[in-house]
Order: C-alpha cells, then sequence, then structure tokens
C-alpha cells in the first residue's frame, strides 16, 4: 500500500523572478521503504519534504500522504509525520535537561504517564543518551544533540519519518548509531522513511529505494540494487586476509564477480583478495562465507563506492541535467 | 488517551488533548523562568525605581493633585500612577508576548516542530504565553504592593467586581490587538526589526497619548481623539475612577464620553467590549490566514 | 611563538591603527543603517517618543513644579526636557560597550577581532562613536524642532562651553560602560545587562536631577548625586542655557566634570584590557559549545 503518492507535484517560490523549486514529481512510496532521496544542493529536496509534510501548499499536482490529501488535509498530514531537520538544535530547549526536554514534546504527541516515561528511556537507551539523560544540551556534543533531536522526533511513534541528512555534522561513530537506527525503526518497527543525503553510501547502506531530484525535477526513482547493478563498470572489493586461503582458481566463485585475483600482503602469510564485482551487496556474504570456510582470518575489508556522479552518468541521458 | 484527530466529533476529548498540551508548555515555561532569577531581581529594581521615581515627583504635587489631575481622578497622584503602571504591565504582555514568542519560535526552529504536531495553531502560542502568568501578573501585585506599602498610594475596593470585569475586557482587547501583531509575523512577513502594530499601539500611542502618567487631558484635543483609538485609555480611565480614592464617576474627561450620553464607566465598559468582540476574532482570523499565506508562499519555516 | 603572534606582528600598531579599525566599525553601522532605512526612522519616533513623553509629564505637573526649579529659570518643562535630550546622549554612551562587546561575543565575532591588533578596541570605538553621534544628531534635531515650535524656550548661551560640557559626560559615561563591559569577562556577566551600568542607569534618573530637581530630593539622595557626572552637566547645561549664566562663572563644575570623565576613562580602560587578558588566559573570547 502506498504511504505516499503524490503526481506532478511542483512549487514555484514567489519573487522577483520567481523560483521554480520543484516540478512535475510523480512519486509513489510503499508503506516500509526507506526511500533515499539524493540531488546536489539546490535539487529541491527539501522542498519536496515540505510539501510531503504539509508545512508547503504545492501550487501545482496533488496526491496524498498517509491517505490524506496534501492540497486540503495539510493538518492531518502534519498531525501524523515525523520530521527532523538538519539544524541539531531544532526543538532542543537549551534551559531543560535532555530528559526535561523529552518529557515536554511526550504529551504534545500523545504520550502520558508510565507510558510516556518508559518511552522517553527507552528511546534514550537506544540512542546512547542515557549517560546525559540529566545534562543541559549546552554540554553534549553535536552528535548526540542531533540523536536528542531525533529521539524527540521518534517520541511521536508516527508511521512516516522524514530525516534531512540525518547524519550531518556526526562523527563516525555517530553516523554507525543512526544509521543503524534507522535500519531498526524499518524493520521492527515497520516505519517508512523519507531520508535525504547527499552521500551515495548512505543511500546504498540504507535505502530500499532511491529518487534522484535535480533543478527541481525527479529523474529517476527504482530500488537501490537496480541502480547499483546497472552501472557500466564492477566495483572493486579488496580484503586482506591472514593465514591459509584456498580459493578456486578454475571458475568465478561469487555471485556477480567478473573477475578476481589473489597477490601477495606486505606482511608475511598476508594475502590481498581484490573481487571485481558488479552487485557488492550480493557479492560480499559469499566472499566472506567463502574466507571463513577456508580458514583464513579476515584483517580489513573495503569496497569501493559509486558517486553520485556516476549515477547521473548512468541514469540521467544528455548534460544538460547533469548538476 | 490517543490524540483525537482534527476531524474528531467528540469535541471534548480534543479540548482536554489540547488543554493537556497547554499544562506541557506551562511545566515547561515553569522551568525555564526558574533559570532566570536574575531577571526575576532586574523586574523588582525597575518597579522599585519607577515608583520612587514618581513617589519624589509626586512630593511636587502633594495637596494640589486633585487640582492638577482633574476631579475624575481623585486626590492621590501615586495612587493614578500605580493604577497606571499596573495596567501597562498587564496590556504589554498580552499585547507584545504574542509576536515576540512566534519570533522566536520561528527563528530557533521550534515552530516548524509545533506545526509538525497534533496541536491546533493556536496551541503553542497560548503555551509559550503561559510564562507570561509566571513572569509578569504577579508583578502587578509587586506594583501594588510598592506603591502601598512604601509610596504612599490607596485604593478603594468598592468596586471590586466591576473593576474585575473591566480588567478582564482590557486583557481581551489587548489580547486580540496581539494577535494581529503576532499576525504580522507571516500575513505581511515582518520577521526582523520593529513590528509596526505593536510599534503603533504600544509604544507610540500608549506610551505618549493613554495616560500612564498624566490625564489625557494634558493633550490637544486631536491627540486625545487619538487616545481614544486604543483600549489601554479606558482602561486607564475606568480602572482609575473605580479605585483611586476620591475619583467620580459621574465626571466626564474623554472625549467619546462628553460626545456620548452614557456614563462616563458606560462608554469605557462598551469601548472595551466593541474593541475585544472587533480585536479578537479579527486577531485570530489573520493568525490562521497568516500562517496558510505562509504555507504557500514558503516562508513558514525558517528551515531551507 | 604562537599563530597569532605571527599573524599579529605583521599588522600596524599605535593610534593611527586604532583609528583606522574604528573607523571601519563606524562605517560599518553606517552601512548597516543605510541597509535598513527604515530603523532610522522608527529610532527617530522612538526619541520623539520619549521627549513627548516627558513634555506633557513636565507640563502636566509645571503648575506646582516651576517654583522648585526657580534657580534653572523657574521653567519645569524647559528644565526636563534640555535634561532629558542631554542624557539621550550620554546613556547611549553608557550602554553601548556591553552592547558592543555581548553581541561580538555571541556572534562569535570576538575572537576574529581579537586576531587583530586593535581589532576589539577598534570595534569598542566605532562602535561608540557611531552611536553617539547618531543619537546627538537625533536629539540636536529634536532640541531645534522643540525651540522652532516654542516649546523650549531658551537664553543665547556660550556653546562652547555646553559642547565641552556635552563631551565630558559623553567620556564619563563611556569610561563607565567600559567598566560595566568589563564585567563581560570579569564576573562572567554574559547576558542582560551589567550591574554597573544598570544600577547607574537607575541612579540617574533619581539623584542626578534629570526630572526632579535636587533640592526636592531627601539629602541622602542629594549626597549620592554629588558624585556623578551627571548631575554636574545637567546643572551647568540648565544654568547655561536656561539662565544664561556665562560659563567662566560654572568652571568649577566644569571642572569637576572633566576630573569625573578622565577617571572614570581611565579606569573603564584599564578594567576593560584586564578583562580581555584574563579571558584570554581562561580561553573564554569565544563561545564554547
Amino acid at each position: 500500500m502506498a504511504i505516499i503518492a503524490v503526481t506532478n507535484l511542483g512549487k514555484c517560490y514567489p519573487g522577483s523572478p520567481p523560483k521554480r523549486a520543484v516540478e512535475g514529481v510523480s512519486l509513489t512510496v510503499e508503506e516500509g521503504a526507506i526511500l533515499g532521496l539524493l540531488g546536489e544542493n539546490g535539487a529541491g529536496k527539501t522542498t519536496l519534504i515540505k510539501m510531503l509534510t504539509g508545512l508547503l501548499a504545492p501550487d501545482q499536482g496533488g496526491g496524498t500522504v498517509l491517505g490524506h490529501d496534501v492540497l486540503r488535509e495539510s493538518q492531518r498530514i502534519r498531525a501524523g509525520v515525523s520530521l527532523v531537520a538538519p539544524t541539531a538544535d531544532v526543538g532542543i530547549d537549551n534551559n531543560l535537561t535532555v530528559r526535561q526536554n523529552l518529557a515536554f514534546w511526550a504529551p504534545v504527541y500523545g504520550l502520558y504517564g508510565r507510558r510516556a516515561r518508559q518511552r522517553i528511556e527507552d528511546l534514550l537507551e537506544r540512542l546512547k543518551l542515557s549517560e546525559k539523560a540529566n545534562a543541559w544540551p549546552m554540554h553534549i556534543s553535536a552528535g548526540q544533540r542531533q540523536r536528542l533531536a531525533l529521539a524527540r522526533s521518534l517520541l511521536a511513534e508516527n508511521r512516516l519519518v522524514f530525516l534531512d541528512e540525518p547524519t550531518n555534522k556526526l562523527d563516525a561513530n555517530g553516523v554507525r548509531s543512526v544509521r543503524d537506527l534507522i535500519r531498526d525503526l524499518n524493520r521492527e518497527h515497520g516505519v517508512t522513511l523519507i531520508v535525504t543525503t547527499h552521500v551515495m553510501e548512505e543511500a546504498e547502506e540504507l535505502s530500499t529505494d532511491i529518487a534522484l531530484l535535480s533543478r527541481g525535477r525527479l529523474l529517476l526513482h527504482r530500488p537501490t540494487r537496480e541502480i547499483f547493478r546497472s552501472l557500466d563498470r564492477p566495483r572493486c572489493i579488496r580484503a586482506t586476509i591472514e593465514g591459509p586461503v584456498a580459493m578456486p582458481d578454475d571458475r568465478i566463485p561469487w555471485p556477480f564477480v567478473e573477475r578476481w585475483t589473489m597477490d601477495a600482503g606486505s606482511a608475511p602469510g598476508e594475502k590481498i583478495l581484490t573481487v571485481w564485482s558488479r552487485d557488492v551487496s550480493e557479492t560480499t556474504p559469499a566472499l566472506l562465507r567463502d574466507i571463513a570456510k577456508s580458514g583464513g582470518r579476515l584483517q580489513c575489508m573495503t569496497s569501493e563506492r559509486p558517486s553520485l556522479d556516476e549515477v547521473f552518468a548512468r541514469w540521467i541521458p544528455g548534460p544538460e541535467v547533469l548538476p | 488517551m490517543a490524540i483525537p484527530s482534527t476531524s474528531e466529533r467528540r469535541w471534548w476529548m480534543r479540548a482536554r488533548y489540547e488543554l493537556v498540551t497547554l499544562l506541557a508548555f506551562a511545566v515547561r515555561e515553569y522551568r525555564i523562568w526558574q533559570s532566570y532569577r536574575v531577571n526575576q531581581l532586574m523586574w523588582l529594581a525597575n518597579i522599585f525605581v519607577t515608583s520612587l521615581l514618581f513617589f519624589l515627583m509626586g512630593r511636587m504635587v502633594k495637596g494640589q493633585a486633585s487640582h492638577l489631575m482633574g476631579a475624575a481622578y481623585g486626590t492621590n497622584y501615586m495612587s493614578f500612577i500605580v493604577v497606571g503602571v499596573a495596567v501597562n504591565v498587564f496590556l504589554y504582555t498580552n499585547l507584545a508576548d504574542p509576536y515576540t514568542r512566534i519570533a522566536r519560535s520561528y527563528f530557533n526552529g521550534t515552530m516548524d516542530l509545533y506545526l509538525l504536531s497534533p496541536m491546533s495553531i493556536f496551541t503553542p502560542l497560548l503555551g509559550l504565553m503561559t510564562k507570561s502568568l509566571l513572569d509578569d501578573y504577579p508583578r502587578l501585585f509587586i506594583v501594588g504592593a510598592f506603591g502601598a506599602f512604601l509610596f504612599g498610594a490607596t485604593f478603594r475596593f468598592n468596586h471590586a467586581l466591576l473593576a474585575l470585569g473591566f480588567t478582564v475586557l482590557l486583557l481581551a482587547a489587548a489580547f486580540g490587538i496581539g494577535m494581529l501583531s503576532a499576525s504580522s509575523f507571516y500575513l505581511w512577513n515582518i520577521k526582523r526589526g520593529t513590528e509596526p502594530v505593536r510599534f503603533v499601539v504600544q509604544q507610540l500611542m500608549a506610551t505618549l497619548l493613554a495616560g500612564t502618567y498624566y490625564p489625557v487631558t494634558v493633550l490637544p484635543r486631536p491627540l486625545r481623539w487619538a487616545a481614544s483609538l486604543i483600549p489601554h485609555t479606558y482602561a486607564f480611565d475606568a480602572l482609575r475612577r473605580l479605585m483611586d480614592p476620591g475619583a467620580h464617576l459621574g465626571v466626564r474627561v474623554l472625549p467619546l464620553q462628553e460626545v456620548l450620553p452614557w456614563s462616563p464607566l458606560a462608554v469605557d465598559g462598551a469601548a472595551l467590549g466593541v474593541m475585544t468582540l472587533i480585536l479578537v476574532p479579527l486577531g485570530l482570523y489573520a493568525y490562521g490566514r497568516g500562517i496558510e499565506k505562509a504555507r504557500r508562499e514558503g516562508s513558514l519555516t525558517r528551515w531551507q | 611563538m604562537t599563530n597569532r603572534t605571527i599573524a599579529m606582528e605583521s599588522q600596524p600598531r599605535g593610534t593611527s591603527a586604532l583609528v583606522r579599525a574604528a573607523w571601519a566599525a563606524l562605517w560599518l553601522e553606517y552601512k548597516s543603517l543605510r541597509l535598513y532605512p527604515a530603523n532610522l526612522w522608527l529610532a527617530g519616533i522612538q526619541e520623539l517618543t520619549t521627549v513627548g513623553v516627558w513634555y506633557f509629564v513636565s507640563k502636566f505637573l509645571s503648575p506646582v513644579a516651576n517654583g522648585a526649579v526657580a534657580r534653572y529659570g523657574g521653567n519645569y518643562v524647559a528644565y526636563v526636557l534640555l535634561g532629558v535630550l542631554l542624557n539621550q546622549v550620554a546613556v547611549a554612551s553608557l550602554r553601548t560597550p556591553f552592547r558592543t562587546l555581548s553581541e561580538a561575543f555571541w556572534d562569535k565575532r570576538l575572537e576574529t577581532y581579537r586576531l587583530a591588533v586593535q581589532g576589539i578596541w577598534g570595534n569598542l570605538l566605532g562602535r561608540l562613536a557611531w552611536q553617539v553621534f547618531f543619537s546627538t544628531v537625533l536629539q540636536g534635531l529634536a532640541l531645534l524642532a522643540l525651540m522652532a515650535t516654542g516649546l523650549l524656550q531658551t537664553h543665547h548661551f556660550d556653546l562652547l562651553g555646553v559642547l565641552l560640557a556635552w563631551l565630558f559626560l559623553v567620556l564619563a559615561n563611556a569610561g563607565l560602560g567600559l567598566m560595566g563591559a568589563s564585567l563581560f569577562f570579569l564576573l562572567e556577566v554574559k547576558k542582560g545587562q551589567d550591574p554597573i551600568t544598570w544600577i547607574y542607569g537607575y541612579l540617574i534618573q533619581i539623584v542626578t536631577g534629570l526630572y526632579i530637581p535636587v533640592s526636592v530630593l531627601p539629602l541622602w539622595l542629594r549626597v549620592l548625586g554629588r558624585v556623578l557626572p551627571q548631575t554636574y552637566a545637567f546643572h551647568l547645561v540648565r544654568l547655561a542655557a536656561l539662565t544664561g549664566r556665562p560659563f567662566s562663572s560654572l568652571m568649577p563644575a566644569l571642572l569637576g566634570l572633566f576630573v569625573g570623565a578622565v577617571l572614570t576613562m581611565g579606569l573603564g580602560v584599564g578594567m576593560m584590557a584586564l578583562a580581555l587578558r584574563r579571558a584570554e588566559q581562561k580561553g573564554g573570547l569565544g563561545v564554547v559549545v
């Protein structure tokens, strides 16, 4: 069932000259999906999100979000979606502790008494904020503030959550915990998420589908796997292995792999396995299984990520639409 | 308790949700208020100095207050001043607070989040204004206490209920102007600098013309008519007549009182009533229109 | 040698550098006013409103208060208006240092200013000069309007003497303002208003004769008023402008005002330098989040 189904959605901001931010966007998002919304700065991602959350009235097109009409029922849409905007400070009051901040928002989202307290503690725990529950927001890190903003938005227990660049300003650990949380929300609670990002790796890792926006137009909306499989060249996976490794050399042993090589590493007994695959996500599990089976110890593994430009180049015909 | 949808037929469930949310705002504002103790001290000092200043000025007036102020407002200049200052505190809160609160929510980004919730668009505004209940309204009693115990102001309470009625009316009328002022944030996109409604009504007309520190009879006649356009003037007039010692209910002072055949108090009540009836619905309507206009133009939130 | 020290080595120093930095800050203020011309009108209307309120207050009280100001010509309205106009300029000078420092700190500009040899001082001086100039122009226009309409009548007076009183008053208030601003770091008063200018602002209203003739005050308040620069400045200017007294006869008061200005400026600059040094030692010139 489609949780978002909009057709020909468009928005032109008044001014001289007027600025057309989004034009003719038709988008369907199924319940339970994670949509990675990609595009360069000024592509229209935020305008599209604002229209889908009911914060901005479209001046063209129509459709439904959560089953409510985007033109006539914006208040119902606003009441049913959650949003985390890129500024981590949004919704955080510096005069209240981390826990008090969440305690204020709980009744706004219809949570009261024991249920509210339970939910707050649960979110603090899951977002690794329990130790900072009584700290002032001014005394926690930018990453922790971002997680607090996420906790605030998740209090609402809405079915549809919009995250505008959720890992912006976070360090590696922060990025990891936010991505884990997004996956958990989707898998365990069936929440549909719309995640905007500039980072292709993030979109590939999290999204079930990817939508590409450029200059206000939706250029592409397909399943993530299909997009990455279709790229013109295979991508390189490099594994550093220690100990005995026995690999068959008479055939291609892993799915979507075009060729592979095994070289000696810099340390004694160390080998470097290099694999060129057309679908890294399919190849990697099989590769790991075989390494473990042959008795080798995996020291590290890296895979080459395609850039946003590559995806554009593959999917978007003509140079005029490139960023 | 589940959040009732906006189309919920059981209006009382919806009302209960909005009230509980208002309470959450009140608790939050109370917590924030607690962290600004120095501000309370500064306000106390401000009220004390204003009272002392006019007390010292009143020493020059001693014995001739009635001659200066006219028969309508009694014999005690300090009582005259205390009513003026107290009413100003009241009115300023209701009139100036809505715009300030909306501007602050917009610039710190919380307005987006308030709108992305089941709350009515008015609940966050009223909720944020609960700080004024904690912060400003008690000052009314402080003004009275300073005036009465330190500077010799005296009051009559034999018309207390009527005075309370006028107070309610003036608060409502001022809130209506406050909502108009708040709606200018979105309706006319006045997001920085001086907000014109508040500036003209409070900072210009109320300060200069309404008669906080002197009766409007000091003003030239055209300015007295200009003073008739704001609720402050009628509130000062009515409350001074009702509460100041030696004040007369029948002496006509304001231009409208001279024109209309009713008693001065009836004119004050009617003027405040009409202003309330016009300004409150107009203010609420303008605010709703402002939100819708901003939603169309993309200026509802600061997040870009 | 730190990066800051190296960067500052190559910068111009001395008075001319300070003046250039101050001029840049002043120019910025002017530009921002050009960008928002409505602010000019609003500031003008606000000034006129203040003058208007005190005009009506003094007019209301004048039948009984004229006698109390017989020494200054017996016109209470003129007495109050002249004090209010002069005080508006002085208060602009009093409040600017703390406001400048506080805004620069919270806008995260203070550390950048510190990277220039005269950055912070130049900014303080430039904004101070602009605020005093702007306020003087507004009050001057209000004064001319009041005189033209006959609401304020003055005698022929010694302009140089009045200007000297104005200058010393502005300097004395700037000194007090700098003392107050130094508490931003010395006492960590980083929001609202500093205690020195806050208390001084109240004292001006009550004990200096701004609205209430000093002769009406209780003795202990009169004694307090004798140590404040405003008391001398109001006294001097009113006597000169409203009674036509020659300034030569007012020299002792002018000298007192001059000494007050030198003392407060010296103290203000010293305290501010100490505050900046201490803030750097504690690493407190920038907002730490």
